[in-house]
């Protein structure tokens, strides 16, 4: 028996703990017949213990419901939390601010969840009624990244606890490195958790505590989705208890200047500094800005460090590896050492910069912003450069009726720019402060509006979960005009509409498009791509239902949404959008700008525009199209022949192509081609066109591709 | 009550409480919440001890504790839970056979030994046994299973890593299952 070790290590838990950690029976099998030679009676324990391994496991067991069966339990000592009962399972943890508990609830309905309770009591009843109030906009959170706050209130010993969905998933910078994802994949996570973010935003919650460790990520089907949890700390407390503790809260490491200082300062801006923190670790790795002893100093220095440091750019942080650490990094974000500096020097830096800025009112406006700029970085776009001229003036507004930590202030900044009649939706007023100086609408339209906001809220849920028919049904009860100007509303009535088509309910389908069209044309001045693909089809249908007068109307508000965006893609989506009818000279002028784009896209080798075919081709067809409605024929077919050079992808692209060429021939005379491409045309066209129910795609064509190919059809046919 | 928390701040800048000093009044605690939870709760009551535990801690704790003083709670806690859930299943025996006076203040119990009851007795058992060969595996298992702590609360306590914890984790379930298993 070997002597050489520590005597008072037992051997034999030393050497069970060895051999469990092999993976094969045969490693295991040497390393006993090696350590344990000339002992067989060890080597017989050994081996009964590793035999019992799993047997040990479940008698070990934490046991939630022993001594009977569901139905005569439920007197167990349960914690009755609200309208529930909960049964505790196991402590996953405890944070800075309270304890939180896996739980089996009970009733009213069976699932897992995990509950979260404060130390901090509520001392007053205002406390815990603005508790009450925030809790309610917190329950109100309804998105596919965040997890769900099914109940949150307080014990009546003052003592808030929220419950919440309980998430399976690994911390962010974790998963990053476990499933090696390369930049750009952590990137186009990132953006994910800030359109949550800015979700949570609209509605007046703030995080406060956002870290790798609240943003799990969960594998469903090999997609990687966030889940952004604990708002925990977004519930409100007394800001100075009566005993006359200082209250610390957040991770010092991600946490914004102004959270840390003596007395707080934050809304969403805030949050918007740990997410560029954040930002920057899954650029470069983990922040460094403060000093690694500052966890056993007392709160004070804490505070003034984190209130003094700057956070540190990627390049920075980069630097300050060894050689070896970041040829590691580069490869583990499957890049070359130099393409990662170079990206950090070019805007990767910038970006994080701008979101870790000291000065808040110098950050970005949101966090759909932020997400903004890190797509178009990830698009090849240029990052915006400066502040769009009309938000300068309301952060002036802002800062000038910031409200502090101790009043209990919800998200004011960052929301209003730019949603002109709307803007009064976005604030959740929580003090007597008359609204005068900031709203543009009375109390019953607010009341309407709120109660508007919510039905899209309750869709959304119901979207999630597929039930269509609720879905539906608390969206029509919404009047179109009405529709409230957010992403939610655009995406909620899409999917509606789209199941509507699905089932052959046109009518009904265009009457949802109608109102994701009112959205979209109205929501905030994200310039994305995502929003424009929804323009089309809302486009398409409004065209569809006749109604040319809300066809102009859509058309006017999506240019006027969308006159000065820098993507080709957009434009592209814009024209196409716009001339499914003639146009007048007004309209055409303002869509030269946009034709410039795509003529510029399509003539740089770098962009996207070029390099993508379907893209090529369905640029050539908007250029040729917007010709043809000017009247400059010969333009309009040098495009179209440019157009039919292009690989096919699209069937409906060389077909909405050939239907204008015709329409161009009839103009210039020649009947007999004109004819002779119709017919062709229409041919083509004919299997698709009897049942465009099918949703479609790319390759075969968007559903709404083909209604714009029979709307072209139309035209076609009509002016014989 | 707010004497046990005067106690406890007081003892703070020093550099807090031994254990010997904590464990009392965390057993009190403990026993006061547990006779509440089952007095306010009809038949079939099995002791959830994390939330006891939680509960204790709640008022007993304080979040201003230095890190090795909510050590000494937790360890505290968990050698206390340990004990009363013993004392009631032991207890709930001698009732039933007809002989003791409870401990606790009891109004109905469950007449049979249910599954879970059995098996804190084995553990308690065969706990004993092995805190004399192993004792720091033992607290491992005290911490884990009677206190609720998680892994990495563990680690952070003893200052290794997680996965340390978890294979002592492991080896002691095998080894107490196997007392257990030869016991009976």
């Amino acid at each position: 028996m070997p002597t050489d070790l520590d005597p008072s290590i037992p051997l034999e838990r030393l050497l069970f703990e060895a051999a469990a950690g092999f993976s094969t029976h045969e490693e295991r099998r040497r390393f006993l017949d090696h350590t344990t030679a000339g002992d067989p009676d060890l080597r017989a324990r050994l081996e009964t213990l590793l035999a019992v391994q799993e047997e040990a496991d479940s008698f070990f067991e934490f046991r939630p419901h022993e001594g009977a069966t569901r139905a005569e339990s439920l007197e167990a000592t349960d914690l009755d939390i609200g309208v529930g009962r909960y049964r505790l399972i196991e402590r996953l943890g405890e944070g800075g601010c309270g304890v939180v508990y896996r739980a089996e609830q009970l009733e009213p309905v069976n699932r897992e969840v995990a509950i979260k309770i404060l130390r901090v009591g509520l001392e007053s009843p205002e406390g815990r009624a603005r508790l009450r109030a925030e809790s309610q906009a917190l329950a109100s959170l309804a998105h596919p990244h965040i997890a769900r706050i099914l109940d949150a209130d307080s014990f009546p010993d003052g003592r808030p606890y929220l419950v919440m969905e309980c998430v399976h998933g690994t911390a962010l910078t974790e998963f990053c490195r476990l499933h090696h994802l390369p930049l750009q994949s952590r990137l186009e996570l990132f953006v994910k958790i800030c359109r949550a973010l800015q979700h949570a935003h609209q509605r007046g919650v703030v995080h406060r505590d956002l870290k790798p460790s609240n943003l799990l990520v969960e594998l469903h089907d090999s997609v990687a989705v966030p889940r952004v949890i604990d708002f925990g700390l977004a519930l409100e407390l007394d800001s100075r208890p009566s005993d006359g503790r200082d209250l610390f809260l957040g991770t010092p490491s991600y946490m914004s200047p102004e959270q840390a200082s003596e007395s707080p300062l934050h809304d969403t801006r805030s949050d918007l500094f740990s997410l560029g923190v954040i930002l920057s670790e899954l650029i470069a790795g983990p922040p460094r800005h403060l000093p690694e002893s500052l966890g056993n100093q007392d709160i004070k220095t804490i505070r003034l460090a984190i209130q003094q440091a700057r956070a540190w750019l990627p390049s920075k942080t980069l630097a300050h590896l060894t050689p070896e650490q970041r040829a590691d990094w580069a490869n583990l974000l499957g890049l070359k050492e130099s393409t990662l500096i170079a990206a950090c020097h070019h805007e990767l830096d910038w970006l994080v910069a701008k979101a870790t800025q000291h000065d808040p009112s110098l950050r970005y406006e949101s966090a759909s912003d932020l997400a903004s700029d890190v797509q178009r970085w990830l698009d090849h776009e240029p990052v915006r450069a400066r502040p769009h001229s009309q938000r300068y003036r309301w952060r002036k507004l802002i800062r000038k009726h910031r409200v502090g930590f101790s009043a209990g202030a919800l998200a004011l900044a960052g929301l209003i720019a730019g949603l002109g009649v709307a803007t009064v939706l976005f604030f959740r007023e929580k003090s007597a402060r008359s609204l005068a100086e900031r709203a543009l609408a009375s109390e019953a339209q607010l009341r309407q509006r709120a109660e508007i906001r919510s039905r899209v809220a309750e869709a959304a849920v119901r979207v999630h979960y597929h039930d269509w028919t609720e879905a539906s049904r608390w969206l029509s009860g919404i009047p179109v005009e009405q529709t409230p100007p957010s992403l939610e509303a655009v995406h909620t009535n899409r999917a509606v509409a789209e199941w509507h088509l699905r089932a052959g309910r046109q009518q009904q389908a265009d009457e949802r498009f109608l109102a994701m069209a009112v959205a979209l044309a109205r929501v905030d001045p994200t310039d994305t791509e995502t929003v424009s693909m929804d323009l089309l089809p809302g486009a398409t249908a409004v065209c569809r239902s006749g109604d040319l007068q809300r066809y102009d109307w859509f058309r006017h508000i999506t240019l006027q949404r969308f006159a000065d965006t820098h993507q080709p893609v957009v434009a592209e989506q814009v024209l196409k959008g716009s001339l499914l009818r003639p146009a007048n000279s007004d309209l055409l002028d303002r869509l030269q700008p946009l034709a410039m784009r795509v003529q510029n896209a399509l003539e740089n080798h770098q962009s996207r525009t070029w390099r993508d075919p379907d893209l090529r081709a369905w640029s050539c067809f908007a250029l040729e199209l917007l010709r043809f409605r000017m009247g400059q024929d010969e333009d309009a077919r040098n495009w179209a022949e440019l157009c039919l050079q292009q690989p096919p992808v699209n069937p409906t692209c060389p077909i909405s192509a050939r239907i204008v060429l015709s329409m161009i021939a009839r103009n210039q005379g020649r009947n007999e081609e004109f004819e002779l491409l119709l017919a062709e045309a229409a041919q083509e066209a004919q299997g698709h066109l009897d049942d465009i129910r099918e949703l479609g795609g790319t390759q075969s064509g968007f559903w709404f591709d083909w209604v714009n190919v029979q709307l072209l059809l139309e035209e076609a046919r009509t002016h014989r | 009550m707010s004497d046990d928390l005067d106690i406890l701040k007081s003892a703070h800048p020093s550099g807090g409480l031994v254990s010997s000093q904590l464990l009392p009044l965390v057993y009190d605690e403990l026993r006061s919440l547990a006779a509440r939870q089952m007095a306010r709760e009809r038949a079939h009551q099995t002791l959830q001890p994390t939330a006891l535990v939680h509960e204790a801690w709640l008022k007993l704790g304080h979040e201003d504790l230095a890190w090795n003083d909510r050590e000494h709670f937790f360890r505290a806690a968990a050698q206390a839970m340990r004990r009363i859930l013993v004392d009631r299943v032991r207890e709930k025996s001698a009732l039933k056979r007809g002989e003791g006076i409870p401990l606790l203040d009891l109004d109905q119990l469950d007449i049979a030994a249910t599954g879970e009851d059995e098996r804190i007795l084995q553990i308690d058992e065969a706990l004993t046994i092995l805190e004399k060969d192993d004792p720091d595996v033992a607290r491992v298992v005290s911490l884990k299973f009677f206190g609720g702590l998680t892994n990495k609360e563990i680690a952070k306590m003893d200052g290794v890593s997680e996965r340390t914890i978890e294979r002592h984790w492991a080896y002691a379930k095998a080894r107490l299952l196997l007392f257990i298993r030869d016991a009976h």
